[in-house]
């Protein structure tokens, strides 16, 4: 217990809360760019943090890339075009709620699961990394197969109302996920002798491709008057918090 | 365009047909059963298998919709225009970023763009919007994102 009280006595030094503020800030403007994500924003921290002590810079990073994975819903629930590719599966029904005047809903929702998926996830890595350590060594090939055919078939049939057509698009996102070179022989596959497409389609190009090409496209042939967004207000994004109590009593 | 399923089943069909003829000149790797050539060919076999599922789909539910649905905006040809105009604007960027440079083809592409969509009354701030538009991204990406936007024709002025 000793060592969670000297932590806390490390991070509410005001220095180290002043560099997760500027971190913060720079998080959140990283991941309501459509196209930069989590990632880049650590990437770019990373030469900054090089002449900071320890702790403000470990600080730096999380905060930077917490706030960024939140973040990349803004542009998901108002513009529908995510700002991370984690916030790609969700964009659509956020921004459907965005239409009915529920913005402050939908990014409350968001922040909410944001903070309560980050903590949950850092308590767990705190109290039990040595036992996950130990399961993670013993994590073979077969787990990894395993794993990745119980995501996959989770992407095909979360299309509920037509999971054929989910079975498709999982097909098709696997067929673009085939292009460049073979990982195991190195022989290019559909790449059409372009030397560009042999590295693969990378995947911020395929989200901005997909998402924000498609809203492009759809704001410009959209025919007759833009539809009237009820603008409520976007204040308290908490408010969602008296709607939950409800529900769960 | 909304299609009826058993089209779109068909064009998966033809894919997942293209996928098995394109992997066909894969070569095997030497003493392994399977090459590069496997996996999109389990994509492709199960391509087909979901495109006869679409059109067994389709034809059930012929009746309840038109084959073709066409969308609002092929009756309108300023609409029409907008989205070809769109892309278009992405095949000017890939093909004339190199020599033109990054600042000259995004300042022509977002110009025309903003014309053709705000209407010619607004070209003054139009010219504006996307000078500043170009200047910032280029700034931004191409400077403090160290990302390699070409300079093109405008190498000698490079900042």
């Amino acid at each position: 217990m000793d060592a969670v009280g000297l932590a806390f006595g490390l991070i509410f030094d005001p220095y180290v809360l002043m560099v997760m503020l500027l971190a913060a800030c720079f998080g959140l403007f990283m991941g309501a760019i459509p196209g930069l994500s989590a990632t880049m924003a650590t990437a770019l921290l990373v030469p900054v943090t090089f002449f900071m002590d320890p702790v403000p810079a470990l600080a730096a990073i999380v905060t930077a890339t917490a706030m960024a994975i939140f973040a990349g819903d803004l542009p998901g629930a108002l513009l529908r075009i995510p700002g991370t590719p984690a916030s790609a599966a969700y964009s659509n029904e956020a921004h459907n709620m965005t239409r009915k005047g529920k913005a402050e809903l939908a990014l409350g929702v968001g922040l909410t699961s944001a903070v309560i998926g980050g903590v949950f996830g850092a308590i767990v890595l705190a109290t039990s990394a040595p036992v996950l350590a130990d399961i993670a060594l013993r994590f073979s090939s077969v787990e990894y197969f395993w794993l990745a055919c119980l995501g996959l078939t989770c992407a095909a049939f979360i299309a509920a109302n037509d999971p054929l057509k989910g079975v498709v698009s999982l097909l098709i996102g696997l067929l673009i996920a085939t292009i460049g070179l073979d990982p195991v022989s190195g022989h290019p596959r559909f790449t059409f002798g372009v030397v560009d497409l042999m590295g693969g389609i990378n995947f911020i190009a395929a989200m901005i491709g997909m998402f924000a090409v498609a809203e492009v496209i759809r704001t410009v042939t959209a025919v007759g008057r833009p539809e009237e967004i009820l603008q409520e207000r976007i204040g308290n994004i908490f408010k969602g918090w008296a709607a939950c109590s409800t529900a769960t009593r | 365009v909304k299609v009826n399923d058993a089209i779109s089943g068909a064009g998966l069909i033809v894919l997942a047909g293209l996928v098995y003829w394109l992997t066909a000149d894969y070569p095997g790797m030497h003493g392994q059963p399977y090459g590069p050539a496997l996996f999109p060919r389990l994509i492709a076999v199960l391509m087909a298998l979901a495109g006869l599922g679409l059109i067994v789909q389709g034809v059930r539910r012929r009746s309840l919709a038109p084959l073709v649905v066409l969308p609002d905006w092929m009756g309108s040809p300023r609409h029409a225009a907008a989205l070809a105009a769109v892309i278009l604007a992405v095949v000017f960027y890939i093909m004339v970023s190199r020599t033109l440079g990054f600042v000259l083809t995004g300042f022509a592409i977002l110009t025309v763009l903003f014309v053709l969509l705000r209407g010619r009354a607004h070209i003054w701030s139009s010219l504006g919007i996307a000078a500043v538009a170009v200047v910032a991204i280029q700034q931004f990406f191409g400077d403090f994102l160290r990302v390699p936007l070409p300079w093109g024709v405008l190498q000698p002025i490079a900042w």
